[in-house]
């Protein structure tokens, strides 16, 4: 042993006194068959036991909780289109001509720009053409004329002032 | 020449041909070293040889990758140190298991690593203090960092030149020249300081 330089006396002296132990004959005398048998199975041989088994079950939970929030979940997720819809009101007619059609749909915002001002008179046929088309849609869709004509009779129907004042009774 | 008479790089050289009772010659030249620098991590006899065998298995089928300029011996150690830390680690993480696979497991009790040299003429008190001194250098090695223990040990124990200590670890001769002066530092304060000094050679060895 050369170039202690890095030594304190008293350290090597402390180390003069020790050596690294000997491996013992007996266990030493099966080491190169023992190597030859590593040799000829190719590889090492790797101890494939519980804390592997454990370890491997934990990261195929970990994937494949990732694997359902990240693909499976998010394709499952309803996609919300949301469109803007109003209505557009064509007049066609003149006077008290009723309006030919009422459309509902979802449109381009450009049309409402492109769209004639309407007057005053023009709004209340549309109101008009609009409630009765409302009601024979309704009517349509209910299939029962008798009750809707009912509840447009009560429309009509002037409150009188005591019953207007006084609170609904529930 | 009979084999076990040539060189290590004669008998490399028939290895790589495929000749088996060359590579036995060089396990059986460098088996009790393979195995004392395996137990220095392992501290385990039985761990030290199995690694060790790994090592001699792995050396043998990564003949073609060995660079001729290199010596045999720093490679063959350099798998070896890397086979042993590897081992230590399989059994560090195995111990957190042993809870779960305690039928499983073997106890691989540690062992020391260091033994006294005996000489002719010794008196018992003489004895005694050798192997009281052998235990304290063990314990003292024992607190040291891994590095700087690795470095202790092939250097003073394995009795390795500086530059076979950077090659079987793989750094540089000024980075071993650095470690062993820490570990040095660190031996002299733990061996030398008397006991009220504990605390501050404490400090001195967390840093």
């Amino acid at each position: 042993m050369n170039n202690k330089e890095e030594l304190t006396p008293e350290l090597e002296k402390l180390i003069s006194k020790v050596k690294l132990k000997e491996p013992p004959q007996e266990l030493m005398r099966d080491y190169l068959s023992g190597v030859n048998a590593k040799i000829d199975r190719g590889i090492k041989g790797s101890h494939f036991g519980f804390p592997q088994f454990a370890i491997f079950l934990v990261i195929s939970a970990v994937l494949a909780g990732f694997f359902y929030f990240f693909l499976v979940r998010l394709q499952r997720q309803p996609v919300l289109e949301v469109k803007p819809a109003f209505i557009q009101w064509s007049v066609t007619g003149q006077g008290t001509e009723a309006p030919t059609s009422v459309v509902s749909e979802t449109q381009h915002h450009g049309t409402v720009s492109a769209q004639k001002p309407l007057t005053i008179e023009e709004e209340v046929t549309v109101l008009e053409a609009f409630g009765d088309e409302f009601l024979n849609e309704s009517s349509d869709v209910f299939g029962d004329d008798e009750a809707l004509n009912e509840l447009a009779v009560l429309d009509e129907v002037e409150l009188s002032p005591g019953l207007a004042n006084q609170p609904p009774h529930i | 020449m009979e084999i076990p008479a040539l060189s290590d790089e004669a008998l490399v050289a028939r290895a790589r041909e495929g000749n088996r009772d060359a590579f036995g010659a060089l396990v059986l030249r460098y088996q009790a070293r393979a195995v004392v620098i395996a137990q220095s991590i392992l501290k385990n006899l039985e761990l030290a040889k199995d690694a060790s065998q790994n090592a001699f298995a792995k050396a043998y089928f990564g003949l073609g990758r060995f660079r001729e300029e290199a010596k045999f011996k720093t490679w063959l150690f350099k798998i070896v140190v890397n086979e042993a830390k590897d081992v230590y680690r399989k059994e560090r993480s195995r111990g957190l298991f042993k809870f779960w696979s305690a039928q499983e497991t073997e106890e691989h009790e540690t062992e020391s690593i260091l033994e006294t040299i005996q000489s002719s003429g010794q008196s018992p008190r003489e004895a005694f203090e050798a192997r009281e001194a052998k235990e304290r250098l063990e314990r003292a090695i024992d607190e040291l960092p891994e590095r700087e223990r690795e470095v202790f040990m092939l250097r003073y124990l394995n009795g390795l030149a500086l530059s076979e200590v950077a090659e079987t670890l793989g750094i540089a001769i000024g980075t071993v020249k650095a470690h062993l002066a820490h570990g040095t530092e660190k031996l002299k304060i733990i061996l030398l300081a008397p006991a009220q000094n504990m605390s501050q050679s404490n400090n001195i060895l967390r840093r």
